[in-house]
This record gives C-alpha cells, structure tokens and sequence, in this order.
C-alpha cells in the first residue's frame, strides 16, 4: 500500500470511528467504548491528512515519520489514559503532576512541537521555494495556461 | 480598578495607536490593506497569526473552562502542538504558490480557482461574513468586559470605547496595521502568560502541593478527561485539531510572506508562541481548583478565575499586564475577522479583481466599516443571539472551509459539486444545530458536541458527493493549478 492510500485508509477509517463513537454515545453505550472509537478517530484522521499533504503521489519519509509520530503518541496517549489506574492523593507525581494528567499534557500535548516543526523545517529545506524556483513555476503556470483549451 | 492597572492599559492603547499610525501612513494601496503587501517576514506572520488565532477565551474562558470541568478542558489547546505543522504542510505552501501563480488574495478566491467556480468563491465569502459578524460581535462584548475592568468605564461604554480603537486602525491601516499590531499584542500576550505561569506553578506550595489537594478533594478533576466524558475530551481534539485547517484568519497569513522559503520556520515560530501563550490557560485553572481545594472561597462563576487569581495571588504589575493582554487578544482577533470579512466583501461576493486599485482601498475600507458597526450593534443588543454567533462561528468555519479547502488542495479527486455540498451542509446544518442546542430545542448525548458533529457530517459529505460525481473531477482542475498542489 502507498504513503497516500495509507493516508485515506486512516482518514475514512478515523471518520467512520468517530461517527460510531457519536452514534454510541446516542445509544447510551458504555463511555468506554465511545471513547476508544474517538481516541483512533482522533489519532488517524490527524495521521491521515498529514499523509496525504503529501506534494506529489509519493510520501518522503521525513513526512512518514511525522504521521506515524502523530498517529503512535496519540494513541499511546489516549490509550495510556484509559487504561492506566486511577491515582491517589498520596500516589506518585510526574513533574509535579498525577501519572495521567502528566501523559496527556506533556506526552500528546507538548511531545509532537518538538518533532514535527524540525521535521517540517527538513522537509521544506529539501525542495527550496528560491526565487528561481518560483519564477520557473509562474513561467511553467503561465504556459500551461497557454496551452489549456479555453472554457 | 488599581491605579498601575490603568497606567499600563493607557500605555498599551498608546503602543497599539502609535505602530496603527505607523501603519496607517503605508497603506496606500489594496494589496496593503488586504495582505499587508506581501512583505512580512516570517517572525511577524507567525506571531500574528498565533495573536490573530487566540481570541479573550484563552485568557479568561479557557482556564474558567478548567477550573470547572477539569483537564478535560485542556483537549481544546493540547492540538496546539501539531496544528502549526498540519497547517504548513497541507496548506502553507500551495497557498503561498497560488498567490505567486494566481495573485490570489482570499480564502474564498483560492477555492474559486481550485474548482473553477465562481459559486464556490461566493459561498466560501458568505460563510466569512455570516461567521465574522458573530465572531467580531462576541469579541466586542468581551472587550467591554475588559476596558471597563481597566478603567471603571461600565461595560456598554467600555464596549463603544474598546471598538472605537479597533475599528478605527482596522479601518485605516488594513492588514498592514493589522499584522503588526498583532506582533506587538502577540508578544505581549506571550509574555504576559509566560510571566503568570511562574507565578501561578509557585502558589500554594508548588505543583505537586496543588495536584495533591486537588487529588484529596476533586479526584476526577485531575483524571485525564476530567469530569467530563472521556468522548467530550476527545470530540475537542478533533475539531481544534483539524478544525484549524479552516480558520481563515490564519490561513490568510501565509499570503503576506514576503519570502516564501521562509515558510519552513513557520512551523517552530507558531507553535512555540502558541505553548507559551497557553501556559496562562492550564496554570491559573490548576493554581485556582487548587486553592479552593485547600480552603479559598469557591468561584461565584468559573470565568473569574483569571481576574481573581490576578487580583488576589500575583503581583499587580502582573494583572496589569495580564489584562492588557486580555485586550490584545481580543483586538488582534477582531482586526484580522474584519479584514478577512471586508476582503469578502469587496472581492469575493461580488467577484471583482483587476479593478482600480484606489476604489479597492476605498471599499475595502468601507466594507470595514460596515462590519464591524453591525457587530457593534448586535453586541450591543447583547441578546442571546450573539452568544449564538459566537458559537456558530467557530464550527462555522471549520465545518464549511476545512473540507473544500484543507482536502481540496491535496486531492486532485475533489469535485465542485462535493465542495458546494458540503459548504451548503455546513452553513444550514451549523445554523440550526447550533441554534437547536442553545435554544435548548435540542440536547446532545454526553460527550458529543455540535462542532464535532458537523465537521464530520461535511467531510462525509464532501468525500461523498465528490466520490459520487468522479468523473468531473478532471475537468474542473486548472493544469496550472494541479501544479500548484503538486508542489
């Protein structure tokens, strides 16, 4: 399977998750499974997009590597937060902070800013937008438009 | 009202004026009224389109929202982390691309050209009037709020005195007063929330002292979803983390890099002032549960934790500062809605480019104008309808933009009758859930909220219908467009 077929797999799949997760929470289900529904929902629509951001029809693994990042700590993350115990007042802190609450502020919500902006940063710096590089694509647009039959 | 409190107000008013006027003296075409004329440097973009993105919610709503649910509360900024770099990637660049190709101004107008249409453009510019209108209105009352805080004004005048300003620089100096007042009220709004992070993390004895009156008291407060449902947390997620791909007010942004190439920092830049100005949020919900867990008078409603944290626990230099900030937030906000509302307006509703530049300015100007005195006037009802809009908005823009445009731009697959369909969805559906919800006609299960729900209605309806009508596709792709995405 390609990067980007990959991308919509994750995509249609994290919508069609959420859209049960909705629907059972309507019925009354058990938060437990709603919230799984959400937690994939979440983890791989996020994934998905950013592989079908891809320029082209191929994903460069610089790009590969961010969705997966998003994809794994997400899960982790949520998955880590349903599944740990329940902490007690006397129980031990993480920074300052109770074990689950210490997952998901510091795990999913600060742990990608320090991957994928450095990622982006690589990727971009592999294919310049220079000013020859912009001036090739206007001129490459304009004879494009040249040739395209009017409508 | 404290007398070092109206000093540093009356100091941030001067400093907001003077760079207005700065501004206002080199706008003197449309192209620096709508994208600042295409020179602004990436530290300057990305920090106003973090100061544009944050609006008084983050400063006073947001940790309220904590304090009351719990860390459930936090699933609305924890996307803060990816949303920089998800906007870069899907949109960044070909947005960048399509104004050097096509001299693309708008939001709307790049969706015109992606599928040929000129309906699309008029649906995309309607739903940005619709959703600003609310958006600037809500904002208004927020800012009244906050001026009569400062100065003791009452909030009706504080709301007319606080609109003046911002009307007056959005009016004069566009984007170009717009985009770097925002740097001024950006860095203030980081600094400020750095500086109330300190001191809220040391009250009470440190962090671990308050997680352990908070456990003692409010086990569930400090779960990982909060007292809420774990789907409430994650339904949050979903929409402020996607849901960014279709705020426009940032997405308008990357037309005003004067260097493309520096695209590749904005990323960095954006998050980092993103976490940094969202410390306030989760530190003072923390300090604040936590000192009413250990014996503090509980909070008569949740949205004064902020000001009573301030008043009460922080230095008064800092609450200065802090409310400062609070308007900053609101302001920057409210210029970049009206400009983008104003673009609409004058370009995108009534199809227009190419024409004189002057009358261009001059209706830009007006358009302006126009807007912002409407929502003045509906803030100033103060019915439940504005607290209507304001909710509207927000689900507005990502249920009616993120699909057509976020998966417009990078499938090739996407059709003309998908992204009618679902922006048509989203605008009707938006309304009368929404309205539905608030009007109390209507109540969803625990756990789902309207936003989520419309955001994916309208990408099921875009996927949908542009699957359906495939066979389109092709020919209502420009070659040169299709170049553009490919990038």
């Amino acid at each position: 399977m390609t990067g980007r077929r990959v991308g919509w797999f994750l995509l249609v799949s994290g919508l069609a998750s959420l859209a049960v997760g909705y629907l059972l929470a309507a019925l009354g289900s058990s938060g437990t499974l709603a919230a799984s529904c959400g937690s994939y929902a979440v983890a791989a629509t996020l994934a998905g997009t950013f592989l079908l951001a891809a320029p082209g029809r191929t994903v460069s693994r610089g790009l590969a590597l961010v969705a997966a990042v998003v994809f794994g700590v997400l899960l982790a993350g949520f998955a880590l937060a349903l599944g740990l115990p329940v902490e007690s007042a006397e129980g031990p802190l993480l920074l300052g902070l109770p074990r689950r609450a210490a997952i998901v502020l510091l795990g999913v919500g600060l742990l990608p800013a320090l991957v994928l902006p450095w990622a982006y940063a690589r990727a971009a710096a592999a294919d310049p937008l220079d000013a020859a590089a912009i001036r090739a694509l206007v001129e490459e647009c304009e004879r494009l438009r040249r040739e395209a039959p009017s409508s | 009202m404290s007398g070092t409190i109206a000093i540093v107000g009356v100091l941030y008013f001067i400093a907001c004026a003077g760079i207005a006027t700065w501004a206002t003296r080199r706008t003197t075409t449309s192209g620096a009224f709508f994208v600042a004329g295409r020179g602004v440097g990436v530290w300057v973009m990305a920090i106003a389109a973090m100061a544009s993105s944050l609006s008084g919610f983050a400063f006073i709503g947001g940790p309220g929202l904590l304090y009351a649910r719990g860390l459930g509360a936090v699933y609305i900024i924890l996307p803060a982390a990816i949303t920089g770099t998800l906007t870069a990637w899907v949109l960044g660049r070909r947005l960048r691309l399509l104004a050097e190709v096509r001299g693309v101004v708008t939001i709307p107008e790049a969706l015109g050209v992606r599928y040929r249409s000129v309906l699309v453009r008029r649906l995309a510019g309607a739903a940005i009037v619709i959703a600003t209108v609310g958006y600037v209105a809500t904002n208004f009352l927020a800012l009244g709020l906050v001026v009569d805080a400062v100065f003791g004004t009452g909030v009706v005048p504080g709301m007319v005195i606080g609109a003046a300003v911002v009307i007056a620089y959005s009016t004069a100096g566009g984007m170009l007063a717009g985009v770097y007042t925002d740097l001024f009220q950006g860095a203030l709004m980081a600094g400020a929330s750095l500086l109330v992070f300190v001191v809220a993390t040391a009250d009470g004895g440190g962090l671990a002292a308050q997680g352990r009156s908070i456990l003692a008291a409010d086990p569930g407060w400090f779960g990982p979803w909060g007292n809420a449902p774990p789907l409430a947390a994650l339904s949050f997620f979903f929409v402020f983390g996607l849901g960014t791909l279709g705020q426009p007010q940032v997405l308008h942004k990357f037309y005003m890099l004067r260097d493309p190439d520096r695209l590749r920092w904005y990323p960095a830049i954006m998050t980092s002032a993103m976490l940094v100005t969202l410390l306030l949020w989760v530190a003072v919900g923390i300090a604040m549960k936590a000192a009413v867990a250990s014996g503090a008078p509980a909070l008569a409603r949740p949205d004064d934790a902020t000001t009573t944290f301030l008043l009460t626990r922080a230095p008064v230099l800092l609450a200065a500062l802090v409310l400062s900030g609070v308007a900053a937030a609101i302001m920057s906000t409210v210029n970049a809605f009206l400009n983008l509302a104003a673009a609409a307006l004058t370009r995108d509703i009534p199809v227009r480019s190419g024409h004189d530049d002057r009358v261009m300015l001059r209706r830009g100007r007006w358009a302006t104008l126009a807007v912002a005195l409407l929502a003045l006037v509906l803030a100033l009802r103060a019915d439940t309808l504005v607290a209507l809009l304001g909710v509207f908005a927000w689900g507005l823009f990502a249920s009616a933009l993120v699909p057509a445009l976020a998966f417009g731009m990078v499938w090739e697959g996407a059709t003309r009758a998908g992204a009618l369909a679902s922006m048509a969805v989203a605008i009707v559906g938006t309304l009368l859930l929404e309205g539905a919800v608030h009007e109390r006609a209507l109540t969803l299960p625990a756990g789902v909220n309207g936003s989520g729900v419309m955001l994916l209605v309208s990408l099921l309806v875009f996927l949908g219908v542009s699957w359906l009508t495939r066979a389109r596709a092709a020919g209502e792709l420009d070659a040169d467009v299709r170049l553009v995405m490919r990038r």
